[in-house]
């Protein structure tokens, strides 16, 4: 696990550069025993690549890593129905204690022969990384024995935080995947999408817009794609990342190797969309397409715009509270802003440098950043601002309903879609069905016998 | 206030109607030991009996006087009387509740001044007592015919005032209470320390009769019944039993308090008030742990319900709580409901319109493909079917579920298991639309 300190100076990473050299050695910030929130490296490198979804994806371990994660994510496939599948070779006493590397194997063998895919992902999990399974070299001869690429991702939950094992993921793709298949052909407008997971159809709700483009998605990393879709995804022109710390050492490293340029961007909110196909248009770089950028703009903005008037009014300066991690801490603060609301906050704890001074731009003085938004300081919060509704993951969920305060869930079980145009819709009925409903006001109400 | 609606159309189409002798029989079949005969040819007792058989999965108790062509021409007490003997006779039953039909009336029977005949000729069998209902099959629905039936029962049953029992209440109960729910409310007001005298009571029909019987086994006592002018209150749950609470205060003095339903957190809230002033108790810790479940429940469920467009149908009863729930605590939208009759203040239900008619009229009146949810009776399912929306069964009859009959759907515990029902289907519905890929995407 020496390769490990790579990941830990990711150049372009806005946390990193602001670091001391000393701080920089201790690596990404490491789960706080006691106050973690948040999943494990494993967890982080299954999000990022499940939704390849025509490869079958088999967890390395005992049965929990799996077992009480498979088909979690809200992630969606117009190819296969694969990656819903959960495959582990759940490994019992005796494989810990003679070494799980030949139960693997036949786990690969069978499942290879069984769904004849055109891949398989194996994740390395804590128990076999500790007993020393090497599933590096049984994936490879696994490979060779069967003519299937099988791709070991190392990935054990202990070596760190969900972030991690996003990186690691890219790292997995980087040098198994990307690069090993030619496209049939290539047009002088592929780009590729990195850390979009197509949760809920996001993707599905911005493709149409690249389609009237004329811009194609070779590859998206990852949500709705295939294995081979990814495998020539060198052959893009540009690279946009979505989620900004998925994937930013896959960009970099796509820069180095295949001089690919990227940018970070998002599809939350009407002026994000609009400026990440701007950044399209500019990076591949023709005037004429430029132009017709602008004019499908212009069009969508307005087209949008008036179907969302009845819900802003219903929105206005209702007070948001927004608890979410990495790129939406702040792609969807102006998002809801768009729709007229305050955002009296946003959590900053998974968000990088970057991130942060965007959203310091876009609170101005009436939000704060909150840097550790446990459950108690978001109850405090809730009281102290006044906070009509809070924006956040499964795990605040309950934080917010439970003190009677009306939530949406920003996370990826969720199974609407916010991305685009359209999403901007969504979003809103989302938004007004909670914050009207009545349910509110009678979790306040008294009981008969509280009056006695 | 909604747009009322009377559909004008001709003909009916999936029919939503269920006449007037079915609810009058529904209410004789909650006394215990009784026999409901209908005054009219075979067929209407056939029908009726294979309807609610199918509704219950029980066998019901139910008689005719089998008009014949020459008797329904010519006219006369024979056939009633040969009726009223036999099942007297044959089952012993201690009460026998006569409804008209549509054949009956149509000739201008003078059932009850028959009935009359029927006692003085035949003295020995003044111990089983006796009810006529006129339930006319082309007036009213389901809903009069039960509304009737209840109060027939006690106009005839009750005589004179008692001295009053400070601990006996009345519960009136509507033909849209489950066992599950006629359990509920008995256990509530028991619990309080009353003695509850549950009238009529349905549960003769859920499933507890272990041996063939051929009359009601179980229901409300007839001498339970005789003592209802002692209590304290009445209870009235319903539309259906409002008629014959109204009697119980004018001709005994008991005060009724009438809910339109005890669906829902306010309308329970508001009885659990009463009873805690009657009474001067704490309520049951199970109670107040059940009012903090129905709020969790409510609230986890709003993401399904609320701004959802639901469309109603069935007898007025299952109307009014469902959609005064829905709409004024779970924010969902009711943009429509069918009722085959017409009640007084349909119209004041905070839904978008009423209509008088079939369930055809829901497709005439609602563009399917803006409609979330349908809940009615098994008949719904045709509805259901064309505009492909989920389909929550609620009503009479439900013929293609089983269990129905003992889900709850009032007080705490009911409405909590309601709204999960509801948030259940639609939670299926947007999930599986979730994994929908559309069709710009299948071109590629």
């Amino acid at each position: 696990m020496k390769r490990l300190e790579e990941f830990f100076f990711e150049p372009n990473c806005g946390h990193n550069k602001l670091k001391s050299e000393k701080e920089k050695k201790q690596g990404c910030s490491k789960p706080k025993p006691g106050g973690a929130s948040g999943g494990c490296a494993f967890d982080g490198a299954q999000i990022a690549l499940v939704p390849i979804s025509d490869a079958l994806h088999l967890v390395h371990g005992p049965i929990p890593c799996a077992g009480n994660s498979w088909d979690n994510r809200g992630t969606r496939s117009s190819f296969s129905t694969n990656y819903r599948i959960g495959f582990t070779t759940d490994m019992s006493e005796m494989d810990v204690v003679y070494g799980g590397e030949k139960k693997l194997y036949g786990a690969i063998k069978e499942v290879v022969e069984k769904y004849n895919p055109p891949a398989v992902f194996v994740y390395q999990t804590c128990v076999p990384a500790m007993i020393g399974d090497d599933i590096v070299s049984v994936c490879k001869r696994a490979s060779e024995d069967l003519g299937v690429p099988i791709i070991p991702v190392e990935s054990p939950g202990f070596v760190g935080s969900k972030n991690l094992g996003n990186k690691l993921a890219g790292d997995a793709l980087f040098r198994y995947v990307i690069g090993t298949q030619e496209p049939e052909y290539t047009t002088d407008y592929d780009v590729n999408l990195l850390g979009e997971y197509n949760i809920a159809g996001e993707l599905w709700q911005v493709r149409p817009l690249f389609e009237e483009l004329g811009i194609r998605i070779l590859a998206c990393i990852s949500g709705d794609v295939t294995y081979r879709q990814v495998a020539c995804a060198h052959r893009a022109r540009v690279n946009m990342v979505v989620c900004s710390k998925a994937m930013l050492n896959l960009a970099r490293k796509m820069e180095e190797k295949y001089g690919i340029p990227y940018f970070e961007g998002s599809f939350y909110g009407i002026k994000d969309t609009s400026d990440a196909l701007r950044n399209f248009a500019r990076l591949l770089g023709s005037e004429e397409l430029i132009e017709r950028t602008e004019r499908l703009i212009e069009r969508e903005e307005k087209r949008i715009k008036e179907k969302l008037q009845p819900y802003i009014e219903k929105l206005r300066g209702k007070r948001v509270l927004i608890n979410t991690g990495g790129v939406k801490s702040w792609s969807m603060v102006s998002q809801v802003q768009e729709l007229g609301m305050v955002v009296v906050g946003t959590s900053g704890k998974k968000s990088t440098s970057g991130d942060k001074e965007r959203m310091i731009e876009l609170l101005g003085d009436e939000g704060k950043i909150v840097d550790d938004p446990n459950p108690k300081e978001l109850v405090r919060m809730f009281k102290e601002y006044d906070v009509d509704l809070l924006m956040a993951g499964g795990r605040s969920k309950f934080v917010a309903l439970k003190e009677g305060i009306p939530f949406l869930d920003t996370n990826q079980e969720r199974i609407k879609p916010y991305a685009g145009y359209d999403g901007m819709l969504i979003l809103a009925q989302e938004l007004v069905r909670t914050l009207y409903s009545p349910v509110f006001k009678l979790y306040r109400r008294n009981a008969p016998w509280q009056s006695l | 206030m909604a747009e009322l609606i009377k559909s004008s159309k001709a003909c009916a189409v999936y029919p939503l109607k269920m006449s007037q002798p079915l609810g009058a029989v529904y209410a004789i079949l909650g006394v215990k030991n009784s026999m409901p005969i209908m005054h009219g040819s075979q067929g209407c007792a056939a029908f009726a009996k294979t309807f609610l058989t199918r509704h219950f999965w029980e066998n019901i108790p139910m008689q005719t006087t089998a008009l014949s062509e020459i008797v329904t021409i010519m006219g006369n007490d024979e056939n009633l009387h040969t009726a009223l003997k036999n099942v007297i006779e044959k089952n012993k039953p201690e009460f026998v509740g006569v409804v008209s039909t549509g054949v009956s009336e149509t000739r201008g029977d003078d059932t009850e001044g028959s009935i009359k005949r029927f006692r003085e000729i035949y003295d020995e069998y003044s111990h089983t007592k006796i009810v006529f209902v006129s339930t006319p099959d082309y007036v009213g629905s389901f809903h009069e015919g039960y509304s009737k039936a209840v109060s027939s029962i006690l106009r005839s049953l009750l005589r004179a005032p008692m001295k009053k029992n400070p601990n006996q209440i009345n519960l009136l109960i509507s033909y849209s209470m489950t066992a599950k729910d006629i359990d509920a409310i008995e256990e509530l007001v028991k619990s309080f320390g009353f003695k509850p005298v549950i009238f009529p009571d349905i549960r003769s029909l859920d499933g507890q009769a272990k041996a063939f019987s051929s009359i009601t086994k179980y229901g409300t006592d007839i001498r339970d019944i005789e003592m209802m002018p002692a209590s304290t209150i009445t209870i009235a749950i319903g539309e259906s039993v409002k008629d014959a609470g109204e009697y119980l205060e004018k001709k005994f003095m008991i005060p009724m308090f009438y809910y339109d339903s005890l669906i829902g957190l306010e309308n329970f809230d508001s009885l659990i008030s009463l009873l805690i002033n009657l009474s001067r108790k704490e309520p049951p810790e199970s109670l107040k742990r059940w009012r903090d479940r129905l709020l969790d429940a409510m609230v986890d469920s709003h993401f399904y319900l609320t701004g959802k467009k639901v469309v109603m149908a069935g007898e007025p009863d299952f109307l009014w709580g469902m959609a005064n729930f829905l709409t004024k605590e779970m924010g969902a939208e009711v943009s429509l409901i069918v009722s085959p009759t017409y009640t007084d203040g349909l119209e004041n239900l905070p839904v978008g319109k009423v209509i008088i008619g079939d369930l055809e009229d829901i497709l005439l009146h609602v563009d399917g493909s803006d409609i979330d949810l349908l809940i009615g009776n098994t008949n719904l399912r045709h509805i259901a079917k064309e505009i492909k929306a989920p389909h929550y069964r609620v009503g009479i009859p439900i013929f293609d579920r089983l269990g129905h009959f003992l889900k709850g759907y009032i007080g705490y515990e009911g409405t909590a298991n309601l709204v999960f029902e509801l948030a259940n289907l639609l939670m299926e519905r947007d999930e599986e639309a979730s994994y929908h890929i559309p069709e710009y995407i299948k071109r590629r």
